[in-house]
């Protein structure tokens, strides 16, 4: 199980490389049009439309890094005053609703992939980009995202019912502050 | 009622530790469920999409790729070295170098967090080596953090004028003068307390005309970065979106002249922006929706009106949402403090006859103090993790005066609105 959730976040990490090579490759390309439109007074066209399916793609393909990374904000202010019972069952909360989000969003995410397709709906732009393409993609991070949602969430409950307490907390504890309880603990 | 129950389930979800996306979904769907007879819930894929593919949006990644590759790039920490020899005479020494890099550095990235711990980790050491107050001193840090969120480019006036449809460039440029203004009350405030009480101060050290000339050669990058984001907005070349992919572009030949850029630079600067953007993007995609729900309901509506028969002229409406800020901002997180509420406050404001400029620089003001305001303050614990040791509680005490500050600059936007306004008429 662990070797699993360990295989899944390299994954993610490789997703998140690849959305962040894709943000740079979207700054290069926007920084050639503004120059291109203010130094020569022509435009490639559409640019800023690719940029937009940009921003959807690298997004949905960063969630599932960040839950990984544990750095979807979380209010800590009680938490840490919880005795760890509690604290492992908030974690579980935290990550079912995740999933009733994720499940949700990954059907009707679905539904808008599968109208374009089917209706083979093209952008109102010059491009005329078939919607169902960026759509696609975008749809193929969401999925992911709601796959690490639910392997972290079977992670840690089978670390817990293994009484792997420490490893249940790496893998779906509250970041913030991480460092300061333990430092009141001692 | 619908206010009651959703604020019980908000706050209640909140301080469960749920995270802040997730519960801004399940509240649109509990109130979507509760409150409409209709399926609402199934909008969900079409409004992430659209809000996923908004070019204003975009400018968030962009201004976050930026940032990281300036920091990484060991530019944050040349910057304080140099405003450390400028700096450094004054009773208070390398404090006022803390908050002169934090408001530079907030001049070219719009993150308030990265910008305070890179600074505790520079700066840090050498308090402790000139014994300082470590308490004041990691106060002014966490407070110096909060200037990136005021200075333009910011990511939060993006968040508000995305959220309410206001120009950003005019909001950027109407936060320029409370921003430097703020940091020179940062600095005044270091100043007196130091004059006052100079055992706050640590021992200083010698630096030569010579040194300062030459460290001045640092502090161009920055500059730099400055003038292209900022100037090619105001010179009508680019977008906001557009100028942070120029920025970026600039910062990555600045990376390149530092012979910093290898494989393991790239790894680190994607991983650290996709991190920060995933998180702002998942809080906004989820926001877009509640706010979706929250309209189908008419809760706009309902609070106009609430607040209507009220009787309350404007002015003290005003003080309401203010108190209102001050309290919630002690326990909510800031970006999720500004995607709840302003969707609700800011046209009930509006309608009241106040300038959404205005009233978003207002806001970021609240939202600054709500940084570095316990319990629930990032930036204190920002500077705390970097730092270590000792107990978080005395950079929430160190904090305090700079809170005070913030509350000074408040009361002034108040009583004059036009230094918030005084350039935005220039622009169209």
């Amino acid at each position: 199980m662990n070797k699993l959730v360990k295989h899944v976040e390299k994954i993610s990490l490789w997703a998140a490389w690849v959305s962040g090579t894709i943000v740079l490759l979207t700054a290069v390309m926007i920084a050639i049009e503004v120059v291109l439109r203010k130094v020569f007074v022509v435009s490639m066209g559409g640019a800023d439309e690719i940029s937009t399916y940009a921003l959807a793609i690298c997004c949905s393909w960063s969630f599932g890094f960040a839950l990984f990374r544990k750095a979807h904000i979380r209010i800590d202010l009680l938490y840490y005053r919880f005795p760890p019972a509690i604290r492992h069952s908030l974690d579980i909360v935290s990550l079912l609703f995740f999933a009733i989000y994720t499940l949700l969003l990954s059907y009707f995410g679905f539904i808008v992939f599968h109208t374009s397709w089917i209706r083979e709906s093209v952008a109102n732009t010059p491009l005329s980009t078939p919607l169902w393409i960026p759509q696609g993609i975008w749809l193929l991070g969401i999925w992911g995202f709601t796959l690490s949602v639910l392997l972290i969430l079977a992670g840690t409950i089978y670390n817990l019912v293994h009484k792997d307490f420490a490893r249940a907390r790496a893998l779906s504890g509250a970041a913030i502050g991480e460092k300061n309880t333990e430092e009141k603990e001692k | 009622m619908i206010i009651t129950v959703t604020m019980g389930i908000l706050l209640g979800m909140l301080l469960l530790s749920i995270p802040v996306a997730a519960t801004l979904i399940i509240l649109g769907l509990s109130i979507g469920e509760f409150f409409t007879p209709y399926p609402v819930y199934r909008a969900i894929g079409e409004i992430s999409w659209t809000a996923s593919t908004d070019f204003i949006l975009l400018a968030i990644p962009l201004f976050v790729l930026l940032g990281e590759i300036l920091l990484r790039a060991g530019i944050a920490a040349r910057t304080y070295s140099a405003l450390d020899k400028w700096l450094s005479w004054l009773p208070g020494g390398l404090m006022h170098a803390n908050i002169a890099t934090s408001a530079m550095f907030a001049a070219t990235s719009g993150s308030s967090v990265a910008t305070a711990a890179t600074i505790t980790t520079v700066a840090l050491p050498q308090a402790r080596k000139y014994g300082y107050n470590e308490s004041l001193f990691a106060g002014s840090i966490a407070a110096g953090g909060t200037l990136g969120i005021l200075i333009p480019p910011s990511i939060n006036l993006i968040v508000y004028g995305f959220l309410t449809n206001t120009s950003i460039p005019k909001l950027f440029i109407a936060g320029i003068i409370p921003g430097i203004l703020l940091a020179v009350l940062f600095m005044s405030c270091i100043l007196v307390a130091c004059l006052i009480k100079p055992e706050l101060s640590g021992g200083t050290k010698q630096t030569t005309w010579k040194e300062r000339y030459a460290s001045l050669r640092d502090l161009v990058p920055v500059l730099f970065i400055f003038l292209i984001v900022i100037g090619s907005i105001y010179a009508g070349w680019a977008t906001p979106t557009e100028s942070a992919a120029l920025g970026v572009i600039a910062s990555l030949l600045l990376a390149a002249s530092y012979r910093v850029i290898n494989l393991k630079f790239f790894k680190d600067v994607m991983e650290g922006s996709m991190r920060t953007t995933a998180m702002i993007m998942l809080i906004l995609v989820a926001a877009a929706f509640l706010n979706f729900i929250l309209d189908s309901i008419g809760l706009g509506e309902t609070l106009t009106e609430f607040v209507t028969t009220l009787g309350l002229s404007s002015f003290h409406t005003l003080l309401v949402i203010i108190a209102m800020y001050i309290v919630l901002g002690f326990f909510v997180e800031t970006l999720s403090l500004m995607v709840i509420t302003v969707p609700i406050v800011a046209p009930v404001m509006i309608g009241l006859g106040y300038d959404p400029v205005w009233f978003g620089v207002l806001l970021i003001l609240l939202v600054e103090m709500a940084l570095i305001t316990p319990p629930v303050g990032l930036n204190l614990y920002v500077v705390q993790g970097v730092r270590g040791r000792g107990s978080i509680s005395d950079i929430m005490v160190g904090s305090l005066p700079f809170v005070g500050m913030i509350i000074v600059m408040i009361v002034i936007i108040v009583a004059f609105p036009g230094l918030v306004l005084f350039f935005t008429d220039y622009i169209n």
